[in-house]
């Protein structure tokens, strides 16, 4: 079995990046503070990531207000809209509204990607996005158009972003965040949906798709996820144990990426748990190729502690 | 009958007070508009005004700061007397914010790093490390100085047990449960709950209480963020208030939420429920007048209340926290109008603001104040 160690989604700032943004909210300092902060965090980040051996690399999304904000500057009758709390937290994204039909701004993509996706390493990275069903049950359409029509739409405008990506040096893999799936009522028609999004989003683009699942228990959808198009299939480690994903049939087909840190806790895991889940799950199924990481975003968690968090990843990898 | 009218809990803190806690120096304008404000509420600030005048010159030590900070709550609760109010408080003058406050004077609980609430607004959490247990009580000094200034009666208002809980994290309840155990962390979350309810925020009530507090607004901003806890939230409060509430009044405020989630767990408690719950609705209203359906949408949720038979009336939010937009006296009228019809009952509506002012300059917020007081007297006049 081949086992590595990554991370994903929308890192911590720092306390010195959260000040600097306190301060120039307050008018004490000129934009360029924050930025500066924000960029260092953002090069140390990398070099965390480096140092633990993660691979691939990935960006920590620090200048992502959201994981729609940065779609509202890039896609037309997009805008961002009221404050809605993200589910089980005590954090807040602005809703997308849809005005009308999403269409990308192509003149703009250029200056996009470079602003918000590309990452300037050497090493091979990895692009983060929001998954068209977690992207789709965000939107608040001023044209109510039914979910399974908004997951179409998003999965079309992502593709045509996907297709962009392919240009990128060292970007070898898209990893879409899905949080949703078990929160909002999921059903067959939608999944069906969501797997044809798939479909011609994979036709875009010549790089590996994983479609990460997180923050919810989606046992009851796991064998009709198996059999969607994708190189790979996240699940929540802190959501279901080992033994109720070892009951589902597993091909063995897709690489399996396994969020095994909380980041809705700051309490460091424990490396014999974690080995225990780990060595439980492998027996069953067999793996041939898996990934390791935190559940969800850490930036749930505080600087500090995602540091000692992510520690703990490198002794599992070293224990298998 | 006549609307009870209050204002939800903070109001601004004057640039005079910020910058004089901060050890930062004042300047002219700061002076004056601490002048200003002394002589709009007819206050006799000289004291005041003279610490001022040296805070342009030098730092304040640290006694003097707390008179300045009496002063900016003597000025805020004159503000809210002066604009009609019926209970009032101070804006929370003493007090930084309403979670990391609290979190300080709990032992057993530690403050992290910050978080991010949104875009760039962040928080610090803090962390249970061990049982929580209440330092001491820690909004009494501020109610003890307060009423001393207060003319009206006094509402004082507390961070809640299940917010508490549900912004932080824990360490000690969960310390043995397996992080996929999901029984185990639900288990573990309710004792986290049980334990602030009990230990730190029935302490703090009681010491209130004895002290001559009769009316405490708990603030539960957190209740929905698990529709599932809905039951926990009103255990919470019970094991909060029980045997406290024969004088005194407990009414809930919760703001900025899906309310749908509340029921139907609201309508079920049948006694030692919250005495109103204070809500926020302009803030999804039309700014249109009149009082059909139509041009009320912020308000139709109040025909669950009405369906479920809640038996706490209703701190019917009239006034937008969010804007400088001052709602005219016939919208503030025509809201409480609509909220009776629903009702069915003007005794059980209580007239108060969306949330705290905190984010409208003063001359706003006195403004808008007045305006719902006006409002209500509108509609009072309609309805007797």
């Amino acid at each position: 079995m081949n086992l590595s160690i990554s991370l994903h989604g929308i890192f911590p700032h720092s306390t010195v990046l959260a000040k600097a943004w306190q301060e120039y909210e307050r008018g004490r300092c000129a934009i360029s503070v924050p930025l500066q902060a924000e960029a260092e965090l953002f090069q140390s980040y990398l070099a965390l990531q480096k140092e633990l051996h993660f691979s691939p690399l990935t960006s920590p999304m620090l200048n992502w207000l959201d994981y729609f904000r940065p779609f509202t500057e890039i896609v037309a009758n997009l805008t961002a809209g009221p404050l809605v709390r993200f589910p089980r937290t005590n954090t807040f994204y602005r809703a997308p509204v849809r005005t009308g039909s999403l269409a990308l701004k192509r003149n703009s993509l250029n200056q996009w990607i470079r602003s918000y996706v590309e990452v300037p390493v050497t090493e091979p990275y990895k692009v983060i996005f929001p998954s068209p069903f977690y992207f789709a049950s965000s939107i608040q359409d001023e044209s109510h158009h039914p979910l399974d029509f908004l997951i179409s739409e998003c999965s079309y405008l992502l593709g045509e972003i996907l297709q962009a990506l392919t240009s990128l040096q060292n970007c070898v893999l898209i990893q879409f965040q899905e949080p949703f799936l078990g929160n909002v009522a999921a059903n067959s028609i939608l999944l069906k949906s969501l797997q044809k999004g798939f479909q011609e989003m994979a036709q875009t683009t010549s790089l590996p798709i994983i479609l990460h699942t997180y923050f919810t228990p989606i046992l009851s959808w796991l064998p009709r996820l198996l059999e969607f198009p994708v190189f790979g299939l996240g699940l929540d480690a802190c959501h279901q144990t080992s033994d109720e994903i070892s009951c589902i049939p597993y091909n063995g087909k897709m690489r399996l990426l396994l969020g095994i840190l909380d980041v809705h806790s700051t309490r460091v895991e424990r490396l014999d748990w974690l080995t225990g889940y780990l060595t439980k799950l492998i027996s069953h199924w067999k793996p041939t190729e898996l990934t390791l990481s935190v559940n969800g975003d850490p930036q749930f968690l505080p600087h500090d502690v995602f540091l000692k968090k992510v520690q703990i990843l490198k002794e599992v990898k070293e224990k298998f | 009958m006549k609307f009870l009218k209050h204002e939800i809990g903070s109001l601004a803190k004057p640039n005079w007070r910020v910058k004089v806690v901060a050890g930062r120096l004042l300047s002219p304008q700061d002076y004056e508009d601490a002048l200003h404000w002394a002589n709009q509420l007819s206050l006799s600030a000289e004291p005041l005004l003279d610490l001022l005048k040296t805070a342009q010159k030098s730092p304040l030590n640290a006694e003097q700061k707390q008179e300045v900070i009496r002063w900016s709550s003597r000025f805020a609760v004159r503000l809210l007397e002066k604009a009609g109010l019926d209970l009032v408080y101070d804006g929370e003058q003493f007090r930084t914010e309403m979670y990391e406050y609290p979190i300080r004077h709990i032992q057993g609980m530690e403050l992290t790093g910050y978080v991010r609430s949104f875009e760039h607004k962040y928080y610090r959490k803090g962390v249970c490390r061990s049982y929580p247990e209440l330092t001491r009580p820690y909004h009494l000094k501020e109610f003890l100085e307060i009423i001393q200034w207060a003319s009206k009666p006094v509402k004082i208002p507390i961070t809640g047990a299940y917010t508490l809980v549900d912004w932080s994290y824990d360490e000690y309840f969960s310390r043995e449960v397996l992080p996929w155990d999901v029984q185990g962390q639900k288990e573990a979350r309710r004792l986290f709950l049980t334990a602030m309810a009990r230990e730190v925020i029935r302490p703090n009530l009681k010491a209130l209480v004895e002290a001559g507090a009769k009316w405490i607004q708990i603030d539960e901003p957190a209740v929905t963020t698990r529709p599932e806890e809905v039951p926990w939230f009103l255990e919470a409060f019970h094991q909060s208030t029980v045997g406290l509430n024969h004088h005194t009044r407990f009414t809930v405020h919760i703001c900025f939420s899906d309310y749908r989630l509340l029921f139907p767990h609201i309508g079920q408690v049948e006694n030692g429920g919250p005495y109103a719950y204070a809500i926020g609705f302009a803030n999804y209203d039309s700014i249109e007048h009149g009082t059909k359906e139509a041009q009320r949408p912020g308000y139709t949720i109040l025909k669950l209340f009405r369906e479920h038979q809640v038996k706490a009336r209703i701190g019917l939010g009239v006034i937008d926290i969010h804007t400088d937009f001052l709602e005219p006296a016939e919208l503030v009228r025509d809201r409480i109008l609509y909220a009776v019809s629903i009702l069915g009952d003007p005794e059980k509506i209580l007239v108060c603001t969306d949330c705290g002012l905190r984010t409208r300059t003063w001359e706003v917020a006195y403004e808008k104040l007045c305006r719902m007081v006006e409002g209500a007297f509108l509609a009072e006049r309609l309805l007797n």
